[in-house]
């Protein structure tokens, strides 16, 4: 009976304490959360800099001169239906399902805080899934950057950073009518460029990786607007230090893929052969092999590239593509080619001392003495990046021609 | 139907892997990507073998006395207040080991899931659940841990397998390093993981087959030992060494940016919250429970259910004095540094005892 | 049937009967009290002596006692050869030669009277002896054995329990044709005196085990035993455990394959239910189709039902705390569509989800009650209406109808129904705790109702077994169902004397039955061996 009568005293008391003290202190209903599903960060004009609210500081003497603007695109609740759309139920009226707002800040951190003070619900970056940065922040300002975005918890590793050519607060306007929400329309780009081998998998982690890892420089995806709807992958924006240097073509990014030996290959290449006329190879495997030395102190690379590929198209010629012999013809002049395009792409990456290829990492693994003896910092194998020999050689291996004969 | 000697090798096996397998998990990568950069998890082997050492060391011991626990037979050995004057240390130890175990943990579940909860609620529910299952006794006690360990074991190995696929074999080698000051600092530390593996003093006395208590305790730290060098595999393969050393929470980042195919299964954070928050109630409620048996047998009595309701109260404080993540990371270190010291100081003690009494008797007899 | 023992009732009487038959009648009325029912039958035996009947009418057979007693007894002397005109020896004289019932006793004692006339049997007084002859002529009018309701199989016996201890008996027997099988019976409720009946098999059932129920049940003290639940609440191990630590069942074959196991189970005259102890949590998820079905077949049922059975617990948790608490757990852009769904909702989640549980719960609740044409229009006008008005009205989000619906079908989905209201129940504390930490309160909780199953024992056997602790070889039969010609040794956990259910050496002749066919052939040989097994009961 007295263990009874305890057991229920101990109920009771459970009870009374979970009611008085208990409280659901995160508790935030998801329509109430202000979604950031996208962020635009441009360096700010003198004009914009004037709006600068006062919220983080009161004093601006101490603090950096340069402003940013962020613009943010934030998910409406109800404006996207639930479940498959019945085709255009919301009409023809479009009402976007984002809202865009933009702020401008000292900081990244500064301008969230001002964005705060504008909008009711509490902002949540959980699904903040693209960050599109303009050329101009990632030559000057990647630091700052990088530090808020490591720091938050809310920030994920798979979100992608891109670096725009141009504006980036642009691609927070463009409405494509393949997705219902624009940011995601940008983020099923990506993650289909990676699919279809159009692009490394390069999420906001793996540049930070690069970033931090002494023999690799980072790189980011470079992207364009075209006929303000249209976002075109132009090449990578490499890294040296903690600032983008340059930015490649897009066919390099095929040749940057090859050396690395990512697959699947996504990229054909059109060339004008000697006698077969011109042609078109569509890479669909790549393997590649990397033997390092050490020779008279300096590293020494040598990449072997084994591809796979495919004719796609042929002509402006007599001779038909009918023969193994024919084949490999192809191949060999193929080789030649794009041999040239890669050498270019490293030689490009050397002379602005931005190993996007990893090729410290090489060297640092497998010859860790040389390794201890030279580098110190990250700064010391950028150096010496510039001037190591580097040889790629390519294997083409041509398998099918398609659907026609000759 | 219910004699006392119920616990299996197995079960005593589990009893430890899932004591060892807790709030460490988190951060383990960047101390040993600090001690020795790509060749971290030979860091990590290295501390296996010393917690197995030191592990060795207590659990032949306690064989020799299959029937008593440590505290009976230690003060045969030592003579009463000397007994008493370890038991108390150790107690301390243990106390502060719950405290800032549960201190690490709150300081995780707010920086990460949960930024307005107050630390003290999440702190006091976990820290109430381990008391009201420390009432039980000790073969419900394995059964905890026997239940739990799968649970454990299988997310995490899911999650690193996941991220596996991703990991790139440059970022771990040079695999072998030269053993260095850092090197061995590295070792250390992570052997600080393994000191909860004393709970064998506790399951010795119920274990069917008390001569295999080395046995069970090296199948546990190999268990748990594999889990964390996985782990160190897994973060230091995906990001890097100098990536690892700079993520606060590296086993954290490596599960969040786990994905199954393309955005196909990618939120695997919940699987994770899961796996840890198990993780860290088994390793707590075996330090609570030693905690509480050893303060139980300071004082005297029946069984340890008083003793752990009068320890609630006294380890939520001890979790609450640090004043702020460093201070923590900083005493829990130092911390380990002294439970090292004493618990190795105290079982070698004893084991000359023993060997010098033994030697003494043959030398009666003979 | 087995003799029936005269058991004396609790006050033994000091009178006994007196050679006057009105004084007994006088004395044995006052006991008996007022009665409608009563009856008091005198007649002249053999045509000589005075004798009377008292009996029940309501309890007794009236046909068969005017077939076998009082045609007999009423008879000229000159009908029965070898009549001994001798009042001493009248009684063993009626009970050797005239009467022919299967049952009686005779009786000395005037005290003892009453209780035997109450359970049915009719008394016999005759002027000058001073003995009475009890005669068991209890007839009682039972409905005729049907399929249970509760535990509905696809494949399997349809016979279920009725409410009178001896046709469930007989059913038992029926099923287990063994010397081994024993039934022992003890009236119990010091008013209702009911009868009950503890069955187990006596070579296999663990004799610690079978003294211990014995136990449990001879300490009830209480005046009324109505039905095997009050029982059930007398026996069980923690009677503030939400679980039930005692499976019933309406059905004799699953009491019968329980025995086999070596458990034990109680019967209670006047309810359909048959109490099995140890029950362990293993048994609340399986069915008979588990076993009568193909084991592939019955392991993958089994492996839904326990998904269900999860569903029913976790659901409303986890969909809480993802929705309040941690919403970049969900993909974005469902996300995105879900917070659309929500938009116009006034309440949180979590009340919203308790608003909508609970209505769920009245449904369920209010449709059993019903007669069962009404009920499944209810439930019908319940889902559709409410569930669709709701949303239309803002109150609920569809989802929300989903995971609630979703919940409430898993529940239905286990099949022992006690255990299905415990996880039924028990998912409110989570919904509230996940409502309070989002995913750290669900895991909180969760934590506690499996410290407590490991915590809980079933009569000595922890209830998590064969799980925890367990050996491997228990495993066979938990979450998967093998060949049953692979299960050659009964569970372990129950310390029963006897392990083996098939010879050592079958299993291997099934296996290499299926290696040697191969191929193709593979799969035929399997269900041929199954249904080959099928026949033999678990």
């Amino acid at each position: 009976m007295k263990l009874i009568r305890r057991f229920l005293l101990t109920i009771a008391v459970l009870i009374m304490s979970s009611l008085l003290l208990a409280g659901c202190w995160d508790q935030v209903e998801i329509e109430d959360r202000a979604l950031v599903l996208g962020l635009s960060i441009d360096a700010a004009s003198p004009e914009q800099a004037a709006q600068e609210e006062k919220v983080t500081h009161l004093n601006e003497d101490s603090l950096p001169k340069e402003f940013i603007t962020v613009t943010a695109q934030i998910a409406v609740p109800g404006r996207v239906p639930l479940g498959p759309g019945s085709g255009s139920s919301s009409g023809g009226s479009k009402t976007s399902p984002v809202w865009v707002v933009t702020v401008v800040g000292h900081t990244l951190d500064d301008a969230m805080n001002n964005l705060q003070q504008q909008i009711a619900d509490p902002r949540y970056l959980v699904h903040l899934r693209v960050i599109i940065i303009s050329e101009e922040i990632a030559r000057g300002r990647m630091g700052e950057l990088n530090d808020y975005l490591r720091r938050n918890p809310e920030i994920r590793r798979r979100t992608w950073l891109l670096v725009s050519e141009g504006k980036a607060s642009v691609f927070m306007d463009v409405d494509p009518p393949l997705q219902r929400v624009p940011t995601l329309y940008i983020l099923s780009m990506m993650e289909k460029a990676v699919i279809t081998g159009k692009f490394p998998r390069d999420f906001l982690g793996t540049f930070w990786s690069a970033d931090s890892k002494w023999g690799q420089s980072a790189y980011l995806p470079y992207v364009a607007l075209r006929n303000k709807e249209n976002i075109l992958i132009n090449g990578l924006a490499y890294f040296s230090g903690n600032q983008m240097v340059n930015t490649t073509k897009p066919l390099e990014i095929g040749a940057f893929m090859a050396v690395q030996g990512i697959d699947p290959g996504g990229y054909s290449t059109l060339f004008t052969t000697k006698n077969m006329g011109i042609v078109m190879i569509k890479t669909n495997r790549r393997f590649t092999k990397v033997s390092s030395t050490i020779q008279n102190g300096k590293p020494c690379l040598v990449y072997e590239l084994f591809l796979e590929g495919d004719l796609e198209e042929h002509f402006d010629s007599k001779q038909p593509v009918n023969s193994s012999a024919a084949l490999h013809e192809i191949e060999l002049e193929f080789n030649q080619q794009a041999q040239g395009v890669v050498s270019a792409l490293i030689r490009h990456t050397q002379v602005d001392h931005s190993d996007i290829f990893g090729m410290g990492e090489i060297i640092r693994a497998r010859h860790p003495q040389y390794w201890k003896q030279h580098i110190h910092e990250k700064k010391d194998w950028e150096e010496i990046y510039g001037g190591i020999q580097v040889e790629a050689k390519l294997h083409m291996h041509l398998r099918r021609v398609g659907l026609k004969d000759r | 139907m219910n004699t006392p000697r119920q616990i299996t090798t197995l079960r005593a096996a589990a009893v430890i892997s899932s004591t060892i397998i807790g709030v460490g998990i988190l951060s383990f990568p960047r101390y040993m990507a600090i001690a020795g950069g790509s060749s971290a998890p030979f860091v990590a082997f290295c501390g296996i073998v010393i917690s197995f050492i030191t592990f060795w060391l207590l659990a032949s011991l306690c064989r020799r006395f299959p029937r008593e626990p440590l505290f009976v037979f230690s003060r045969r050995l030592l003579g009463g207040p000397l007994a008493f004057v370890f038991t108390l240390l150790i107690f301390l130890i243990f106390t502060l080991l719950t405290g800032l175990t549960l201190r690490q943990f709150g300081d995780v579940a707010t920086t990460v899931l949960y930024k307005k909860t107050p630390i003290e609620a999440t702190i006091f529910l976990m820290l109430l659940i381990c008391q009201l299952s420390a009432r039980r006794s000790i073969i419900k006690f394995s059964y905890i841990h026997f239940f739990y360990l799968p649970l454990i074991i299988g997310p995490t190995v899911l999650i690193t397998l996941i991220s596996m696929r991703n990991i790139d074999l440059l970022n771990l080698q040079p695999v072998l390093t030269m053993p260095s000051v850092s090197f061995w600092r590295g070792a250390r530390e992570a052997s600080y993981l393994f000191q909860s593996s004393f709970v064998i003093i506790l399951l010795v006395p119920y274990m069917q087959k008390p001569k295999q208590a080395v046995r069970a305790g090296a199948l546990g730290i190999a268990v748990a030992g594999l889990l964390y060098l996985l782990i160190v595999i897994a973060s230091v393969g995906l990001f890097g060494s100098e990536e690892t050393k700079l993520l606060i929470y590296p086993t954290l980042e490596s599960a969040r940016s786990a994905a199954v195919g393309e955005g196909f299964l990618e939120r695997l954070d919940a699987l994770f919250i899961v796996l840890w928050v198990i993780s860290v109630y088994t390793t707590v409620y075996t330090t609570y429970y030693l905690a509480a048996v050893l303060l139980q047998n300071l004082c005297n009595f029946q069984d340890q259910r008083s003793t752990s309701t009068v320890l609630l109260p006294l380890v939520f404080i001890t979790a609450m004095l640090p004043s702020n993540v460093f201070e923590t990371y900083t005493w829990s270190l130092t911390l380990g540094n002294v439970s090292l010291v004493v618990l190795t100081g105290y079982v070698a003690l004893l084991w000359a005892l023993f060997l010098f009494r033994r030697f003494r008797k043959k030398g009666a007899s003979g | 049937m087995q003799k029936q023992q005269s058991c004396p009732p609790s006050a033994p009487g000091t009178d006994s009967l007196s050679h006057s038959l009105t004084g007994n009648l006088k004395s044995l009325l006052n006991l008996l009290g007022q009665s409608g029912d009563l009856v008091v039958r005198d007649f002249l035996l053999f045509g000589k002596y005075q004798a009377s009947m008292v009996f029940f009418s309501s309890m007794v057979s009236q046909e068969q006692i005017q077939e076998h007693i009082l045609k007999p007894l009423m008879a000229r002397p000159s009908g029965h050869p070898g009549f001994t005109d001798n009042l001493a020896d009248m009684v063993h004289y009626i009970w050797n030669t005239a009467v022919q019932v299967t049952q009686g006793t005779t009786e000395q004692l005037i005290s003892f009277l009453p209780p035997a006339i109450v359970k049915g049997e009719l008394v016999l007084l005759i002027e000058g002896v001073n003995e009475a002859l009890l005669l068991d002529m209890r007839q009682i009018d039972m409905r005729g054995v049907e399929q249970p309701q509760t535990e509905q199989v696809i494949r399997g016996p349809r016979e279920g329990y009725v409410e009178k201890l001896e046709n469930n008996l007989a059913l038992l027997r029926y099923r287990l044709q063994s010397t081994d099988f024993r039934i022992e019976i003890s009236p119990l409720g010091t008013r209702t005196q009911s009868r009950v009946a503890l069955c187990y098999l006596d070579s296999v059932a663990d004799p610690q085990l079978v003294a211990e129920a014995m136990h449990r049940i001879s300490i009830i003290d209480t005046d009324s035993i109505i039905d095997a639940g009050y029982i059930e609440q007398f026996i069980e191990d923690q009677p503030l455990s939400p679980f039930p630590q005692v499976q019933s069942t309406e059905r004799p074959d699953k009491t019968v394959a329980a025995l086999l196991e070596g458990r034990v189970a109680i019967l209670v005259d006047g309810s359909p239910f048959a109490l099995v102890v140890p029950a362990l949590f293993n048994q609340f998820f399986q069915t008979v189709d588990d076993y009568t079905e193909r084991f592939i077949m019955g392991s993958l049922i089994r492996l839904i039902r326990l998904v269900a059975l999860s569903f029913s617990l976790f659901f409303p948790a986890i969909y809480v705390s993802v929705i309040s608490f941690n919403p970049e757990l969900m993909p974005t852009d469902f996300a995105v569509a879900i917070s659309g769904g929500r938009a116009g909702v006034p309440f949180p989640a979590v009340i919203e989800v308790l608003i909508m549980e609970v209505s769920m719960e009245v449904l369920r609740e209010a449709t059993i009650r019903l007669p069962q044409m009404i009920g499944g229009a209810l439930s019908i006008v319940g889902v559709l209406v409410i569930g669709q008005a709701a949303v239309a009205a803002g109150l609920a989000s569809p989802i929300t109808v989903v995971i609630v619906a979703l919940t409430t079908i898993g529940s239905f989905a286990t099949p022992a129904y006690n255990a299905a209201i415990a996880l039924r129940m028990l998912r409110f504390p989570l919904i509230i705790l996940a409502g309070m930490f989002g995913m750290y309160g669900g895991m909180i909780g969760t934590i506690l109702i499996i410290n407590h199953l490991l915590f809980l024992e079933s009569f000595g056997v922890p209830y998590m077994s064969p799980f925890i602790p367990g050996k491997w070889r228990d495993w066979k039969d938990t979450l998967v169902r093998v060949p049953l010609w692979w299960m050659r040794r009964r569970p372990s956990f129950l310390h029963i004397q006897d392990s083996s259910r098939l010879p050592a050496s079958t299993p291997g002749a099934y296996a290499d039955q299926i290696l040697q066919q191969g191929g193709e052939a593979d799969e035929h040989s399997k269900a041929d061996h199954n249904a080959a097994s099928g026949s033999r009961d678990q």
